[in-house]
């Protein structure tokens, strides 16, 4: 400990003896970690947005089926409304929120145009946390609840069918008893969405749904969220208790593309840390070295006057500490100024088009995860000096004599 | 007066591909307490090998220096580490300071590294430099202190610790006569003040004229080990 304290000081004035190349070591590892943790935070917003915006889509974190549904996604494949201890599980804490659906392929027809379509039949409010539909209205009104009979139309397809709020169209599809059925309904609102989303679903009250369908008291899915930081897993495994019957799927099992990307995503950034840190590592060995050879003839007099070896090797090692700890320092400080002036969000402004092919949200935010905050600046710290243990071994490894003999 | 350091069939040889040059062949000699002695001889004739063998800088290919009892043979290097800390002071030619500290830090550091309290590092720097006339100089780094200045720094840094020997190597060479003079002075000075046996390698006369020993290194050998009368 003595040792210590009289060395640190010691590095601390070594490192200045040459500014030029401390600041120039100092901004390479600053650099580093501030594009280390900005840039990680920016592209986990993206990564999360495009995750939880594939999730609202329509497919939640997890979904419940009757067997056979992900297979033939027709009405044919219904289960019960749930009650008892699914009933019980699904309004438990563990769930934050979650919807009941009735949906079926069908054909919608307009004046001008048939199309191919997924009618939806839901409780509005019970959408709100789990899809997007709760706040993607552009034109006209929303449902009311669930027992609206007005339908909600996506914008590119109301477009395509060239029909608008107020218009009437009609629905074709098979029932529950495998018979064409069909009905005419009231375009009451436009929503806005990803262009596959808005093509795709047409949403109507759970209620009317189920009658038109002939099936009363059956749903298709039920879909719902957790809440944040909850791991998914444990609630999966009650929910399979709690109805044996159904297929229970979380969201990698749905949509294993998203989270395949998503976890791309994720592995991106570790690569983006490793070649940074990769980067810093190669300029403070390369510093290290030179400082270290610059002053071999010191490190022999050291040795001279009585410093143990090991005593040398731990004076280059504090440098390294003292720099790459200050480097850390400024550029995690830059980085929380960075993401903190980002906070309230990056348009995508222009972009908006391409966000919503993406299926990310128009505006990110970006954030740091103190947690990953601080383990990246111990871990880029501890491996920092860990590759200045090379110079400081050489330093150390110096023949007294030859050393003093140098210039 | 007792022998402190005792240098027993030393002999030192390098090897250069596949030639050996002996830089010692045999040295036996012995040095007492308080002595002030003068090794010269021609380039090559290995008083800087032997200067370092007893500073424990080099290991002798054969033989071994005793130094106060110890055999530096049986130590480890972090135990010759302890020994060159606590008991030899070294004075090099090339002056040799740690250019980031003070004249006082870096008579100081030795100290520091023995764990002596900051009020008697500080009260033991300041009288050094006195003694070796730098008073108001301490705070100054060596880059602002002239060669001369900076050996006697040097000096009083290889003495702050009460080293049973010094070894200096050339320690005038690069020194203007005038320095060298004063140098030498301040050197026989200290030696009579403390207690410390100053062994000095060197090719410069009037270094040998202020000795009372001299011996005289050819080819590895002694060839003269003179005291002079008192």
């Amino acid at each position: 400990m003595r040792v210590l304290s009289i060395l640190f000081p010691f590095a601390w004035r070594n490192l200045w003896r040459n500014k030029r190349r401390t600041f120039i070591t100092l901004l390479v590892v600053a650099v580093g970690v501030w594009s280390i943790l900005a840039f990680n935070s920016v592209i986990r917003a993206w990564s999360d947005s495009a995750l939880v915006g594939s999730l609202r889509n329509m497919t939640a974190e997890a979904q419940l089926h009757a067997p056979g549904y992900r297979d033939d996604p027709d009405i044919e494949h219904s289960f019960a409304v749930p009650t008892g201890r699914l009933a019980a599980v699904l309004n438990s804490p563990m769930i934050s929120a979650w919807a009941p659906r009735i949906r079926t392929p069908a054909i919608i027809q307009s004046e001008y145009q048939t199309l191919p379509i997924t009618l939806v039949g839901i409780q509005p409010q019970r959408e709100t946390g789990v899809s997007f539909i709760a706040d993607a209205l552009s034109q006209g009104q929303a449902l009311r609840d669930g027992n609206d009979d007005g339908v909600l139309l996506g914008r590119h397809l109301a477009k395509r069918l060239n029909t608008r709020v107020g218009k009437r169209i009609v629905i074709m599809t098979n029932d529950a008893h495998g018979k064409l059925v069909q009905r005419g309904a009231r375009v009451i609102g436009i929503y806005a969405a990803e262009p596959s989303l808005e093509d795709r679903y047409l949403f109507t009250g759970l209620k009317p749904a189920q009658q038109f369908l002939h099936a009363d008291g059956l749903l298709s899915e039920i879909a719902l969220m957790t809440p944040a930081q909850t791991p998914l897993d444990p609630v999966l495994a009650q929910l399979r208790q709690a109805a044996p019957k159904l297929d229970v799927a979380g969201c990698a099992e749905l949509q294993p593309m998203t989270k395949g990307i998503h976890d791309l995503t994720e592995g991106f950034i570790y690569v983006w840390l490793w070649v940074m840190f990769v980067l810093i590592a190669i300029g403070v060995v390369n510093t290290q070295l030179m400082a270290v050879f610059e002053r071999t003839r010191e490190f022999g007099l050291l040795q001279a006057l009585g410093f143990r070896p090991g005593w040398v090797e731990l004076e280059v090692m504090l440098e390294a500490v003292q720099i790459i700890g200050f480097g850390v320092f400024v550029g995690a400080l830059f980085a929380y100024l960075t993401v903190q002036a980002l906070s309230s969000g990056i348009s995508l402004g222009g972009l908006s088009a391409g966000a919503d092919f993406l299926g990310i949200e128009r505006v990110l935010y970006p954030r740091l995860d103190a947690t990953e905050f601080f383990i990246t600046i111990v871990v880029i710290w501890g491996l920092g000096v860990v590759t200045a243990l090379w110079p400081a071994r050489r330093a150390a490894r110096f023949d007294a004599i030859e050393a003093m003999r140098s210039n | 007066m007792p022998a402190i350091l005792e240098c027993r069939q030393l002999v030192k040889q390098y090897h250069q591909g596949d030639t050996t040059v002996e830089a010692l062949r045999g040295v036996d000699v012995h040095f007492d307490k308080g002595e002030f002695v003068s090794i010269s001889g021609p380039s090559g004739s290995g008083k800087s090998t032997l200067l370092h063998i007893i500073g424990s800088l080099e290991q002798p290919s054969k033989g071994d220096v005793i130094l106060d009892g110890v055999s530096l043979a049986q130590e480890t290097r972090q135990q010759l580490a302890d020994i060159r800390l606590n008991r030899i002071g070294f004075v090099f030619q090339a002056y040799n300071l740690i250019p980031v500290l003070t004249a006082a830090e870096n008579v100081e550091f030795i100290l520091q590294l023995q764990g002596v309290d900051a009020k008697t590092r500080h009260a033991r720097s300041a009288e050094l430099l006195h003694e070796v006339g730098l008073d108001g100089l301490q705070n100054r780094k060596p880059g602002q202190l002239s060669g001369g200045q900076q050996q006697r720094v040097a000096v009083a840094r290889a003495l702050a610790s009460n080293p049973a020997i010094v070894l200096a190597d050339e320690p005038t060479a690069n020194l203007d006569s005038k320095n060298s003079d004063e140098l030498l002075a301040l050197m026989s000075k200290l030696n009579q003040v403390s207690s410390a046996t100053i062994i000095v390698a060197t090719h410069d006369p009037k270094v040998i004229a202020h000795t009372r020993r001299h011996i005289v290194l050819t080819d590895g050998r002694i060839e003269t080990d003179e005291t002079k009368a008192a």
